[in-house]
């Protein structure tokens, strides 16, 4: 059912949909499920009280859903904020100790559906358009459409934004090599740029780095480390082969101090 | 419908710029790009026909408008012979993929000091001299460390300053 408030607003009740008319604008708010409830309730009963205990039975107990005065008074409050705004009136009345009550104050007619927006040559397109909520500062959220988009382009913002930075991450990590613990010269470790499968070719390849390091004299304690590659093209000693020992000593500052020995053969 | 149409536009826009900020602040900086990379590095060939080593400090000094310049000190032996070697050498580089460095030696100045006969470097360090391309591969080890790799595998390991 349509319901036209002061012929400012059409509360459309099937969808919890308020369309504000006034000024030509095409603004529409979608109530909460909630909100909608109560509304219909003060409509459907306009001068007459409802008692607390009715509004939590019919608007929440019957749809198995707790309630409270508090929750009750919030919606109120949004509801009085609505008609403030839009009408300049307040026709939601407390009757102490007994209740709620939709004064006449606002005049309620029943409107027929899409006649009533033609008659009114405000909505004159078949979809409505939302615009802003003009109840944002209200303790109970209405979801506009704007707002529905909005957090839907918001989701895909963050989608795409994670999705760059997965990217360019990637790309940086292609930058940063991580090299494989070939074995130990004494205490220091020895690294290498190529994964050896099996202990027999780690064994094989550490007797060419001890050989190394003793021909260079590279010393060992607790602050160095090596680096060691081969080509391993060719065979070792053999024409064209060349292999790269680097000796590292960490120092105090940032940057440790590389020493790199090459041998071609 | 028409303001719901420039809402769609605007909220695409906003994405498409963002995603370029952000992909393009997010990419990795050049490694070497104004910074300095110091190295010590021996040579020797171990060749019946050739008796050659050095042992040169050299630093790598890469600028942000695709120039730098090395500076070479260290001795060269050949046969027995020692040479000193001491000569700064203006380059300019273009970096591919972040870790491709493409160098090519400008101009060389020797220090009075240097008296490494120009063809043992012609014959062993081809590379030094004016024209003399060099196509390096840069990759990071840790954070300060920087592993340069020749065509055939790495061929230094030089520390960030």
């Amino acid at each position: 059912m349509d319901y036209l408030f002061d012929n400012n607003i059409l509360y459309r009740s099937s969808d919890g949909t308020l369309h504000y008319l006034e000024g030509g604008s095409e603004e529409t708010i979608t109530l909460p499920p909630v909100l909608n409830r109560i509304l219909l309730l003060l409509v459907i009963n306009q001068g007459q009280v409802i008692t607390k205990e009715e509004f939590l039975t019919k608007v929440w107990d019957n749809y198995g859903k707790p309630g409270s005065s508090n929750t009750l008074n919030q919606y109120l409050s949004t509801l009085r904020g609505i008609f403030s705004n839009h009408l300049g009136k307040k026709p939601i009345i407390t009757v102490p100790k007994q209740g709620y009550m939709l004064s006449f104050e606002v005049n309620i007619t029943i409107a027929e559906e899409k006649p009533a927006l033609e008659k009114n040559e405000i909505l004159k397109e078949e979809n409505i358009s939302a615009t802003k909520n003009t109840v944002s500062s209200s303790p109970v959220i209405i979801f506009s459409t704007d707002k529905k988009l909005l957090l839907f382009y918001f989701f895909i913002f963050l989608l795409a934004i994670t999705i760059t930075v997965i990217i360019s991450k990637k790309s940086d990590s292609s930058i940063v090599i991580h090299p494989y613990n070939l074995g130990k010269i004494g205490e220091c470790p020895v690294y290498s740029f190529s994964e050896y499968k099996t202990e027999l070719q780690k064994k094989s390849e550490m007797e060419a780095v001890i050989h190394q390091a003793t021909k260079y004299n590279l010393d060992c304690d607790t602050s160095i480390y090596f680096y060691y590659y081969r080509n391993e093209n060719i065979g070792y000693g053999e024409k064209g082969d060349y292999s790269m020992l680097t000796r590292c000593k960490k120092t105090n500052s940032a940057n440790d101090e590389c020493l790199t020995n090459r041998t071609s053969w | 419908m028409k303001k719901n149409i420039l809402l769609h536009v605007a909220c695409i826009t906003f994405i498409i710029s963002s995603v370029i900020f952000v992909y393009f602040f997010t990419q990795p900086k050049i490694l070497l790009e104004n910074n300095l990379c110091k190295s010590t590095i021996s040579y020797k060939l171990n060749d019946s026909n050739h008796n050659f080593e050095y042992n040169i400090f050299t630093s790598f000094n890469f600028t942000n408008t695709g120039k730098g310049y090395i500076h070479m000190r260290g001795v060269v032996i050949k046969d027995g012979n020692k040479y000193t070697l001491a000569r700064n050498l203006d380059f300019s580089y273009q970096v591919r993929n972040n870790s491709n460095y493409e160098i090519t030696i400008n101009d060389v100045n020797k220090l009075g000091q240097d008296n490494t006969p120009e063809d043992l470097i012609s014959k062993y360090l081809a590379y030094t001299l004016p024209g003399g391309f060099t196509l390096l591969k840069i990759n990071k080890i840790g954070k300060h460390l920087i592993l340069a790799s020749g065509l055939q595998g790495p061929v230094f390991i030089c520390s960030v300053l």
